[in-house]
């Protein structure tokens, strides 16, 4: 029988284009510049998008898991960009904590800048090039590099094979590699899209929570029956992203 | 007491909650017993809502809904989740033990659709927003 729910989901538009994670959720998730993904989000590079003197963080944009996975590819070129940046210039003099942080920034507005010009391409191979161009400072070394990350990425979404459409995400538990376990997944159709353990659906964030307040990982394994060596990497996972969702 | 409401325990709050629960005499279902440990939020949510159970979780995710989905999902669900912070698993159960009281009482004179959190001051129904 077809309940009135069942027909309200059934005409919604497809799962990973509804509008699911805040902008904070984003940036938590992605550990990327907040005000970048807001820029990004409002299609004005220059300036944030305008908000109303008396906003509330429901003015703020929201985001779709497509949209999601497409900008985890990208921040991933972002963290590896901002990892290669040395705390000491060419002649190995230390940076000033003002040239540090003006670096930063101009990788975010690199950053940025790719993310504007190649929205059409961003989910999908063809993008690799063009992420690369931007940045002066590649050698063709870390443009190789660079390149190779974001394929490891890209494999970790699974998408519809007839549309394209992502369907999930396993983000790193651990630094990138092909071997990385996928222990950690993000649905759209599981706890409504926040990071969970595969199989079971246990939140990764509930985890983290409790393991912070004392739970030992045993304590943890035996009150969700779960093997140790899952547990771990959820927290490995957690200890990954910035202890708690940006206040906006 | 009479109509005591049951309480669908969501898996994220392990086994330590329902079991400090029904020890407290509550009547309560524990999530896997009903439903597949990969069961969607659009297969569970209707179903424990359509029962008349009250929804126990830590998920603080429901109680941001954002989206459309979430409201369509959530339309005549009752949902008790614990407050943001980190907690042990015997601290929960002994929070929702606490207010196990609180919570049937709620539940006998709130109608759905509410998420309520609750935290060590007790319960606070946060949708539908006051005054909405």
């Amino acid at each position: 029988m077809t309940t009135a729910l069942d027909a309200r989901i059934e005409t919604e538009p497809p799962l990973s284009t509804v509008p699911i994670y805040s902008l904070a959720e984003v940036a938590r998730y992605l550990n990327a510049p907040l005000f970048s993904l807001h820029r990004t989000a409002s299609g004005d590079r220059c300036k944030p998008g305008p908000l109303p003197l008396n906003w509330t963080p429901d003015h703020l944009p929201q985001f779709s898991f497509a949209e999601f996975a497409a900008l985890y590819v990208e921040a991933a070129s972002f963290h590896l960009l901002r990892d290669w940046s040395s705390p000491t210039d060419d002649e190995g003099k230390e940076l000033s904590i003002r040239e540090w942080e003006g670096f930063t920034t101009e990788v975010a507005r690199q950053w940025e800048r790719h993310l504007h010009g190649g929205v059409p391409g961003l989910y999908s191979q063809r993008a690799v090039h063009a992420v690369a161009n931007p940045y002066s400072m590649l050698t063709p070394a870390r443009e190789q590099l660079l390149a190779e990350l974001r394929a490891m990425t890209f494999e970790r979404i699974e998408s519809d094979q007839d549309c394209g459409t992502p369907l999930r995400l396993y983000p790193f538990t651990r630094d990138p590699s092909r071997e990385a376990p996928r222990v950690v997944v993000m649905d759209p159709e599981v706890r409504f899209g926040r990071p969970a353990l595969v199989g079971n659906g246990i939140p990764t964030e509930i985890l983290g929570e409790r393991f912070r307040a004392g739970d030992s990982v045993a304590e943890l394994a035996e009150d969700y029956d779960l093997p140790s060596g899952d547990i771990e990497e959820a927290l490995r996972f957690e200890s990954r992203l910035p202890y708690q969702t940006p206040l906006v | 007491m009479a109509d005591r409401p049951t309480f669908n325990v969501d898996r994220c709050l392990g086994k330590v909650v329902p079991a400090a629960l029904r020890e407290a005499g509550a009547d309560v279902r524990i999530h896997d017993d009903h439903f597949t440990q990969e069961a969607l939020d659009t297969d569970w949510i209707p179903i424990v809502s359509a029962n008349g159970w009250v929804i126990l979780t830590k998920d603080k995710n429901i109680r941001r809904t954002c989206g459309e989905r979430e409201s369509v999902l959530l339309a005549n669900a009752r949902v008790v989740t614990l407050c943001t912070g980190n907690m042990r698993g015997a601290d929960m159960a002994a929070l929702f033990v606490e207010h196990l009281a609180a919570m049937e009482q709620l539940v006998a004179t709130h109608p759905p659709p509410f998420v309520a959190v609750l935290g060590p001051l007790g319960l606070e129904v946060v949708l539908p927003k006051p005054g909405a």
